[in-house]
């Protein structure tokens, strides 16, 4: 099974190891840490989910008996991904991919690399954003009559 | 600062404007009201006009109006407010080109409504400033900010900041630049009285204080909700909760969220953000104070 990552209507801003992303059908905002963020982007259409558990494993030098397993990080963050419409679909054979989006890929993943042991567990916060109304002290001033 | 309304240069007052406010839509009362008084200003780049009906409406004016508010020379705005006493001289009513914002019988509660009202259309109208809805205190040349929406407590803290030694910079709008500087919206502090509606304005040199004026890198990224009994015990967050926080108080987030993301990255990447439930705020700033000390040496 490979993942493919949503990309339409997203704005993406990278801050360290963190992604924050802002949805636009939605418009909410979802921060998604450096694990969420490391496995969303390996969503790229050429990855299995085993790939994906692959990397993680080496990346963050699981071993075999480690309490944490790797496949199991990749289903709760695709879990929590999919929760937040951060996956388009799933697919059986991985899809064409243009050679400069696998450099892309994996400028990225160098850029969200590194996890933090506090950081071991994917995590997506979230807020719906605001309108001006809300982010402002209060306007209205009308008495009943 | 606040400027006098260049009273020699507005229009002859027209006292006796016949306007009823139960049947006269907003527009016909702008359109009605070319002979009344008025001023046109520029803040942060906009040229914003407001006419009124009555001498004691253009008076108190001033004191409502956008910290640095200039007068403008030409009488050409890109938004109109009009604030005129009803004919049967009992009702305020706020007017814009698109209808009726407010209406009261009180005039500093029609005032408290323009103000809300000038605060809103600047914080979503500049184009190249960040308005986020938050207090701001300058410390040894770092800015702690503090989101958070209304009634969250924000201009107790600020006063409490700066009564603790910490520059003025606002109790309303952390307001920054491209570089994700903070810059001062230097207004008089707002605070509530015991019942919560009312509001006494308070000028920073009451508290012992003073204005800032310079930009300032932020060093400090406060969430902190007053909870009556509540005890300081603040977590640290990441960059990208703290960028949330703000985000949530930003007036832009939904029209221009990457100009809003993009500034507010810039903001937090090098900062630090801790989070926490508050109880009395003299406590907490002082502890503020003290972290973002020990925080710039190291």
């Amino acid at each position: 099974m490979i993942p493919i990552a949503r990309t339409q209507q997203l704005l993406v801003e990278e801050l360290g190891e963190e992604v924050i992303v802002y949805d636009r059908e939605r418009d909410a905002i979802y921060c998604l840490n450096s694990l969420a963020a490391r496995v969303w982007y390996c969503c790229d259409g050429q990855n299995t989910v085993e790939d994906i558990s692959k990397i993680l494993a080496e990346e963050l030098e699981l071993s075999v008996s480690a309490q944490v397993n790797s496949l199991d990080l990749v289903s709760q963050a695709l879990q929590e991904l999919e929760s937040f419409h951060l996956i388009a679909e799933y697919i059986s054979q991985p899809i064409n991919q243009p050679e400069i989006s696998r450099r892309r890929m994996i400028k990225k993943a160098a850029l969200v690399s590194g996890f933090a042991m506090g950081t071991l567990f994917p995590t997506i916060k979230s807020i719906v954003a605001p309108l001006p109304a809300m982010a402002s002290s209060p306007t209205t001033t009308t008495e009943e009559p | 600062m606040i400027n006098n309304p260049p009273t020699s240069t507005l229009p002859r007052l027209k006292p006796n404007l016949d306007i009823s406010s139960e049947y006269i839509s907003s527009r016909e009362i702008l359109a009605s009201l070319p002979c009344a008084a008025g001023i046109a200003f520029i803040s942060y780049g906009l040229k914003i006009g407001i006419q009124v009906n009555h001498l004691d409406i253009l008076i108190q004016l001033s004191d409502y109006l956008p910290p640095g508010w200039e007068h403008s020379p030409s009488p050409l705005v890109d938004k109109l407010y009009s604030l005129i006493l009803a004919a049967n001289g009992q009702e305020y009513l706020l007017s814009d080109e698109e209808g009726e914002l407010a209406r009261t019988t009180e005039l500093d509660r029609i005032l408290l409504a323009l103000d809300a009202n000038l605060r809103i259309y600047i914080g979503t109208s500049v184009q190249d400033l960040l308005f986020v809805h938050a207090g701001v205190v300058g410390w040894r040349d770092l800015a702690i900010v503090i989101p958070g929406r209304s009634f969250s407590g924000k201009t107790t803290l600020v006063a409490a900041l700066v009564k603790a030694g910490a520059v003025y910079y606002s109790d309303e709008y952390a307001v920054f630049d491209s570089n994700g500087l903070v810059h001062p919206y230097p207004r008089n502090l707002s605070i509530r009285q015991a019942s919560g509606d009312r509001i006494k304005t308070c000028p920073v040199a009451e508290l012992g204080g003073r204005y800032g004026s310079k930009p300032l890198a932020v060093g400090l990224i406060v969430s902190a909700h007053y909870q009556s009994g509540s005890q300081w015990n603040p977590t640290w967050i990441s960059p990208g909760a703290a960028l949330l926080a703000l985000l949530d108080n930003t007036l832009v987030a939904r029209t221009r969220p990457q100009f809003a993301m993009s500034i507010l990255a810039t903001a937090v990447s090098d900062t630090f953000a801790l989070q926490s439930q508050r109880g009395e705020a003299s406590e907490v700033a002082v502890a503020l104070l003290s972290e973002l000390e020990q925080l710039s040496i190291v």
